[in-house]
């Protein structure tokens, strides 16, 4: 018996010490938007652009609060969303800007619930989730500033005639206003962080799709989160290596 | 020599072949009846489908369940050889409800597969709890995913053994009255398990428990038990962290037993029973157990239980 349980445990670390490593690798989900031809995907998983092969997760359709098509000179218009997984929109748009939220979690001696604090048993800590996403596929100087009030990433400059090796120039905001000392990651990994105007530079390490992302976190003032975090994708494709 | 030897020998050959044609039989068996001769090979995912099938196919099938033991089997993934056993197999029991983490890796007999959980993929449980982790941007993301313990609901062990029946009887038709008289048997020895415990419950149904790992998400939905759980090993003391949390969970959870899957340590239940907590093991049994068999080991498992419901 006890022979077995030393294999169990042993079997178990291994288990645990591989879970680690994965997840050290693996990192957090992204959230990105595909274009099949004239259509828009909205997708969740892993990309794999930072992680070992493509993974899509099924998530809630419930969960998208806010669809915005903006044409080349900044101006929004309405696009057709399909409201079931994954959420499709049909619209041709410049930019295109998507506010998702999973709610509210809340970590518990079991386990981390999707729920409230206030209807969590023994919460330990809480927090409401927003991830936006932002997908860029025309370029005009009108979209060079922040679109929504969502947490944001800006190009300063047209990153679609950018190639491998080159860097784009972000601005990264939120409720339109600048946010300085704000770690961006570029392949799952964190590349730096905003000056005091909320600017930073990545370097683009590959060709073809680009996923950037930042993360900021706000006191959330009330009896349901603690804090609010909020993840902001970028999304667009440069030229593909030969 | 030779010359009179042949004619001898053809004269043989002719006569043994005009028994094989008009006596069948009596050279060989024909394709069909040698395949019906043969055991039928069948490779399982875990533990409880071996012992379904066996219970079920009796002397009609050779069972193979591979995982070594001691290894969970959800999370084990087998070597080359091992998946070359389960590809040359006649069936391939699955578990279904993202159980066996490894089977969308390999290419396996995709009419060979049978998903014994399949009819009841509307009923699977989402986790969405899950276990959180940080990341490089300071957020927190959960993974959510499907619980997978099925068949400690024993209504669902009944119908995924109902399902290995089934897909028995589609291989070997002529002993499909064997298949289900057997499988009969069982279906009554697990429905009788699920009887007991539902009257086993009602007797107490609003008892807080806590579980050492979150595996009884089926159990508890099926007979309505209050289960919260930790994440804690049987055979590994907690830290005082854990403890800590612990104790601050009962605050809102009031459990007075906590359910392990393993034989816990004696200094966590010394230390559980110090703040009032009793231990109780229910083993889901999903690798082979060291002793006994599937049906001994949930009839143990009942009884463990009965203290919790008194």
């Amino acid at each position: 018996m006890k022979q077995r349980t030393g294999t169990v445990q042993g079997l178990r670390i291994a288990l645990l010490i591989l879970c680690i490593l994965v997840s050290v690798k693996a990192q957090a989900h992204d959230i990105w938007i595909e274009k099949e031809g004239e259509v828009y995907v909205l997708l969740y998983g892993h990309t794999g652009v930072s992680h070992e092969g493509v993974v899509r997760i099924e998530y809630s359709p419930d969960n998208v609060l806010q669809v915005e098509c903006f044409d080349e000179t900044g101006n929004k218009f309405d696009a057709e969303v399909n409201q079931v997984y994954p959420v499709r929109i049909c619209a041709e748009c410049a930019v295109l800007c998507v506010l998702t939220s999973s709610g509210y979690w809340t970590k518990t001696p079991f386990g981390t619930k999707n729920l409230p604090r206030n209807e969590a048993i023994s919460p330990l800590s809480s927090w409401l989730s927003y991830e936006s996403v932002k997908r860029i596929d025309a370029w005009t100087e009108k979209l060079s500033v922040p679109l929504t009030g969502d947490l944001e990433l800006t190009p300063l400059r047209n990153p679609l005639e950018l190639s491998r090796g080159k860097k784009v120039r972000l601005l990264v905001t939120l409720n339109g206003e600048p946010l300085s000392s704000v770690p961006v990651s570029y392949e799952g990994k964190t590349r730096g962080q905003t000056d005091e105007q909320g600017r930073i530079n990545i370097r683009l390490r590959h060709g073809g799709m680009q996923l950037i992302q930042t993360s900021y976190t706000t006191p959330a003032d009330s009896e349901k989160a603690d804090e609010i975090i909020h993840t902001a994708t970028l999304v667009f494709e440069i030229a593909s290596e030969k | 020599m030779h010359a009179l030897k042949l004619p001898m020998v053809s004269r043989i050959v002719w006569i043994l072949l005009l028994m094989c044609i008009f006596l069948p039989g009596t050279c060989s068996l024909s394709f069909a009846e040698k395949k019906a001769e043969e055991k039928l090979i069948i490779y399982t995912v875990n533990y409880p489908l071996k012992y379904f099938a066996e219970r079920i196919a009796g002397r009609e099938a050779q069972v193979e369940f591979p995982a070594p033991p001691g290894m969970d089997p959800a999370f084990w993934m087998p070597d080359a050889g091992t998946i070359a056993g389960y590809q040359g197999a006649d069936l391939i029991l699955l578990n279904g409800a993202a159980y066996a983490k490894w089977i969308p890796r390999v290419t396996l007999p995709q009419f060979r597969q049978v998903n014994t959980s399949a009819g009841f993929k509307d009923h699977y449980i989402k986790i969405d709890e899950a276990v959180t982790h940080s990341h490089g941007l300071g957020g927190e993301h959960s993974h959510s995913g499907t619980a997978f313990t099925t068949w400690i609901d024993f209504s669902l062990a009944a119908r995924q053994a109902f399902t290995i029946m089934d897909a028995l009887s589609r291989k070997r038709p002529d002993l499909r009255d064997t298949f289900l008289g057997n499988y009969q048997v069982l279906e009554k020895e697990l429905l009788a398990l699920d009887e007991e415990i539902k009257k086993m419950v009602s007797k107490n149904p609003d008892r807080p428990l806590v579980a050492s790992h979150p595996v009884y998400q089926y159990f508890a939905r099926r007979y309505g038990l209050h289960i919260e759980s930790v994440m804690w090993e049987p055979d590994e003391v907690p830290t005082e962290k854990q403890w800590a949390e612990l104790r601050y969970g009962l605050e809102g959870h009031p459990a007075k037993w906590m359910i392990w899957e393993g034989e816990p340590a004696a200094a966590s239940v010394e230390r559980l029973k110090s703040m009032g907590v009793g231990s109780i093991v229910f083993d889901p049994c999903g690798n082979t157990p060291e002793n006994g068999d599937f049906m001994s080991v949930m009839r143990k498992n009942v009884e463990n239980l009965k203290p919790a419901f008194q």
